[in-house]
């Protein structure tokens, strides 16, 4: 269902070339989760906004449902729902009135624009707060409106860019089991996350990326096999000190504290 | 849920859901309310208040306050008031009844209408404001004595005024009786001051604060949800959601924009209705708008409009400017040059004897500023008026594609840098059109260089020879829509729209050409008789005159210089611009009949303002726009469209030179301007006209079937968000 193919962003800073991410090439099967994990500074967010044609490339391409990114940007669009950590809502609108927004943004019909707000309300538990004003809301119910925000055109794609950020841990358990869902409704979902022991439960495949590039990809099993770590986390650790010449500036011990439950 | 195999089906993504949503956004907005309802009903009053002090202080008048007159004892107040009643009665005498009832009545003052009150220190009292005016009573028999007061005190001079007239009334007829009773004539100077106003119908200077106060509350309306729109979305975090739909990124800014010129075409709304209901419960303040004419719901109606329009285009300007900054913060420091900027002109509108002049009219803000003084007035000029529209739309257009360039960056999720850059940044490839910004920008560009160069040409070699005219205006034609709009594709990399093309597919039309060439001008001379016919009430004589001069002038050079200067040249300069760069660039957005009216429009614009204002040539060359924009459309050829220009003015000018010899035919055409009465062609030729364009299209139509679409036009694709 998506299929990155070569994708290459640089940045020019000062005077020196920076490469953001490097031929960048994975494809998302439908009604699977793929973890596309790597530190802070890794590419992930750029590869998604790529991904979203919301940058262009200055090579490569993703292909979602037979639409191009660079090609026509607005109908792949519409194939994908985008949750974001960065994200905020609309102070000024109930949910109600943020979902018929999203709704016309994407050109639902009314009619289905309002059944489908429905069925979200009553599948992530946001009736009550319907005609509540965004900015009252708690983080966990803006989560969960940004979920429903994303899923209103009914997309065939979902790419979560950190949708556990900033969440405890009873919010990210009701987040993660509602992708479980989502896949099992045969959605195709690009995830991104350092919640490295929910990634490894949840995602069917994973790609380890690192200064932009992709450094390791496969399902669990392959992954174990190939860098003869039992965790993501060991997996991270490796990573990072093959690279120790050429450090990021991201500590180990982020790892570290993500495989002792912090956040990051 | 099932499985889907693609999102829900779409509808094309409407433009009025989007603007309901920012403006639900920005009306529930305290912030918002705050500048569209609470600041008008506070700011007017308070400008009543204010204006009504300034004029009763101005005019003298003091209410029901009785003046204060400060004496050191009850014998001197006694003889001063004794005195004072005598010279008042000789004051009535003097002046008459009338008169003196008249004065006592707009002032409010009479001798009863002072209080007498007796201090022990009068310099004292008159500095602390216990008494209005102190009466030293130095002695009866002659009247000796000295009246003091602070001369910043209103009341002070007032009572000090209507003292001295009195007394001044005296000493004349004590001097008169004198003189009477010596026999010796006496004839003393007699004078009188008058006030002349500016101009016709001008009301008071102070009135100048009124048009600055609206446009001032106007900015201020679209300032904040201008930032929170973007700057703010960005720092809230919901652009990129915004962004990552489908929805194209020109819907998205636009919704914004009406979003904004709601809220401040709103506000100020409120603010002509508080300052309308001042007006109309202050006389103070309906005097100082309307001086004495009366009070008008038509004049109040057009201010709207024009405040309006200013709303348009300072909206676009804010949206252009806030769509750079990262955060509000960022935002605000952005928008307080702007301000600045925008306050400096209109604060210089109050120069003393300035006027709206066109080229005045071409200056954003303070044209505005003018223009709603002058509506207020009843002295609004026409000439001035249309160039104040047309600038303003054309700026605010320019500002819109200024942040829909910002908008469509690559870096502007970001903002910032990022955007700058972007902006700034020269396409890496070629690109096959110029965008539709580069339209609103070449508009906002060329129309006030027009009307500037036209102006300073004609007022530098006006004197000079008719040849030396001529050249110099061929050669501002060739500048401005040749030479400029061609370096601007050169630097945008657009593939170049100059397609002066001779090949087998352009044979094909040169009998439809023909046909339109030599009949197009038949039925432009009949809409230039109606259009004088309409508009020949709106042109001063004297432009009149000067339009006659000229043609007579023109009469005096070269046939074939007239025609190589301003028939040739126009023809291939302005086909360059109007349909080589503005209709293609608008095609971009827009169907083909669109961009063709809206070039025409604006070919038939920028003809009415030369160095005379001439509003009667919009429509027959608006007419000529439509019919050169179709030859283009249809042949895709530029030679093709300036061919026929070159054709229809050239015979016009032919036809204006050899008018004499035409009318002895019997065909009164060619005497347009020089003659008194315009006259319609005999029917017969209009038939005539009207069959060779009908066939001459039906001919193009033919062609273009036979010689196929040739050359593919650019892209014309619906809005994306990567144009």
């Amino acid at each position: 269902m998506i299929e990155v193919v070569g994708l290459s962003k640089r940045y020019r800073q000062g005077s020196a070339i920076v490469d953001a991410v490097k031929k960048l090439t994975f494809e998302v099967r439908e009604g699977e989760v793929y973890g596309l994990l790597g530190p802070n500074g890794a590419g992930k967010t750029t590869s998604m906004r790529m991904i979203l044609g919301l940058l262009p490339a200055d090579e490569g391409y993703a292909h979602v449902l037979g639409f191009r990114s660079d090609r026509d940007p607005a109908s792949l669009r519409a194939q994908i729902g985008l949750v974001s950590a960065h994200a905020g809502v609309y102070p000024w609108l109930s949910v109600r009135e943020t979902l018929r927004y999203f709704a016309s943004l994407y050109g639902v019909p009314d009619r289905a624009a309002e059944d489908r707000l429905e069925r979200l309300a009553t599948d992530l538990d946001l009736r009550e707060f319907l005609d509540r004003r965004a900015n009252v809301l708690s983080t966990g119910q803006k989560q969960r409106l940004h979920l429903a925000r994303a899923l209103i055109h009914d997309p065939p794609v979902m790419l979560l860019d950190e949708p556990t950020h900033g969440l405890d841990v009873i919010g990210s358990e009701v987040v993660f089991r509602y992708i479980d869902r989502l896949r099992s409704e045969g959605r195709s979902i690009l995830l991104t996350t350092h919640h490295l022991d929910d990634a490894q439960r949840i995602c069917d495949r994973f790609g380890l990326m690192h200064r932009g590039e992709l450094r390791l990809e496969g399902t669990f099993d392959e992954l174990r096999a190939r860098s003869g770590r039992d965790s993501l986390h060991g997996m991270f650790r490796e990573l990072l000190a093959s690279d120790s010449s050429r450090r990021t500036g991201v500590p180990e011990e982020y790892f570290i504290a993500e495989e002792n439950g912090g956040g990051a | 849920m099932s499985s889907p195999a693609s999102a829900a089906p779409r509808r094309p993504v409407g433009l009025w859901p989007l603007a309901l949503k920012e403006l639900r956004e920005t009306l529930r907005d305290r912030r918002t309310l705050m500048t569209l309802v609470v600041m008008p009903l506070l700011v007017y009053p308070l400008m009543s208040v204010v204006m009504q002090r300034l004029l009763f202080s101005a005019a003298g008048d003091y209410g029901a306050d009785p003046l204060r007159l400060g004496f050191v004892s009850d014998d001197d107040g006694s003889r001063f008031y004794a005195a004072l009643e005598r010279a008042d009665d000789v004051y009535r005498d003097a002046v008459g009844q009338t008169a003196y009832e008249e004065e006592a009545k707009q002032s409010g003052l009479d001798a009863t209408h002072m209080e007498a009150t007796w201090v022990e220190d009068l310099e004292q009292a008159v500095r602390t404001g216990a008494v209005d005016l102190g009466v030293v009573w130095e002695s009866g028999d002659p009247v000796r004595f000295r009246l003091l007061r602070v001369p910043s005190s209103a009341r002070g001079e007032a009572a000090a005024k209507f003292v001295d007239v009195r007394f001044e009334a005296l000493r004349d007829a004590q001097v008169r009786e004198v003189l009477a009773r010596a026999k010796i004539p006496f004839q003393p100077p007699e004078w009188t001051l008058e006030r002349v106003r500016t101009k016709e119908g001008a009301s008071s200077p102070l009135a100048m604060i009124v048009p600055i106060i609206l446009i001032m509350m106007t900015i201020t309306g679209a300032v904040y949800p201008s930032i929170d729109l973007t700057a703010g979305e960005r720092e809230r975090g919901t652009m990129e959601i915004l962004m990552a739909s489908p929805a194209p990124r020109l819907y998205l800014l636009l919704a914004k924009y009406v979003a904004v010129v709601t809220v401040a075409a709103l506000t100020a709304t409120v603010n002509l209705t508080a300052l309308g209901v001042t007006a109309w419960v202050s006389p103070a303040i309906r005097t100082l708008l309307f001086g004495e004419r009366d009070f008008s719901f038509a004049t109040f109606g057009l201010v709207f409009l024009f405040v309006v329009l200013f709303a348009a285009f300072f909206s676009s300007l804010l949206l252009a400017v806030t769509s750079f900054a990262r955060s509000f913060k960022e935002a605000q420091a952005y928008l307080i040059p702007l301000m600045i900027a925008a306050l400096a002109p209109a604060l210089g509108s109050m120069l003393p004897g300035l006027s709206l002049t066109p080229t005045l009219a071409l200056a954003p803000v303070l044209n505005v500023t003018l223009l709603a003084r002058d509506t207020l007035e009843g002295t609004a000029s026409l000439p001035a008026t249309a160039v104040t529209i047309l600038a303003t739309i054309f700026y605010g257009a320019a500002a819109l594609g200024l942040a829909a360039k910002c908008f469509e960056q690559d870096g502007f999720l970001i903002g910032g840098d990022g955007t700058f850059d972007g902006m700034l940044h020269r396409a890496d490839r070629p690109t096959r059109h110029p965008s539709a910004g580069a339209a609103a920008f070449s508009l906002a560009l060329l129309f006030p260089m027009q009307v500037l160069l036209a102006t300073f040409v004609s007022g530098a070699i006006g004197g000079a020879s008719v040849e030396a005219n001529l050249w110099a205006n061929a050669l501002v034609t060739f500048a401005l829509f040749a030479i400029l709009p061609t370096l601007w594709l050169v630097w945008q990399r657009v593939r170049p729209a100059f397609e002066f093309r001779f090949d087998a597919r352009t044979l094909l039309f040169v009998p439809g050409l023909v046909l339109l060439a030599l009949s197009s001008w038949i039925p432009a001379h009949e809409s230039i008789v109606i259009g004088e016919q309409i508009f020949g009430s709106l042109i001063s004589e004297e432009t009149m005159e000067r339009a006659a001069g000229t043609v007579e002038k023109m009469r005096q050079a070269p046939l074939w210089l007239v025609l190589v200067t301003i028939a040739f040249v126009p023809a291939v300069a302005e086909e360059l611009y109007f349909r080589g760069f503005l209709l293609r660039s608008l095609r971009v957005r827009q169907g083909a009949w669109q961009a063709t009216l809206f070039a025409a429009l604006a070919f038939g614009g920028f003809h009415v303002f030369t160095a005379a204002f001439l509003p009667e040539r919009f429509v027959p060359t608006a007419l000529l726009g439509l019919m050169l924009g179709y030859v283009y459309c249809r042949t895709r050829n530029l030679a093709a469209s300036a061919a026929v220009h070159f054709a229809h003015n050239g015979l016009v000018l032919t036809a204006s030179f050899y008018h004499e010899q035409l009318a002895d035919w019997g065909i009164g055409l060619g005497d347009d301007v020089a003659a008194d009465e315009v006259a319609h062609l005999p029917i017969g030729w209009i038939l005539a006209g009207v069959i060779g364009v009908t066939l001459g299209i039906a001919a193009i139509e033919v062609a273009r079937r036979l010689g196929g679409p040739g050359e593919p036009e650019p892209s014309f694709a619906a809005p994306s968000d990567h144009e």
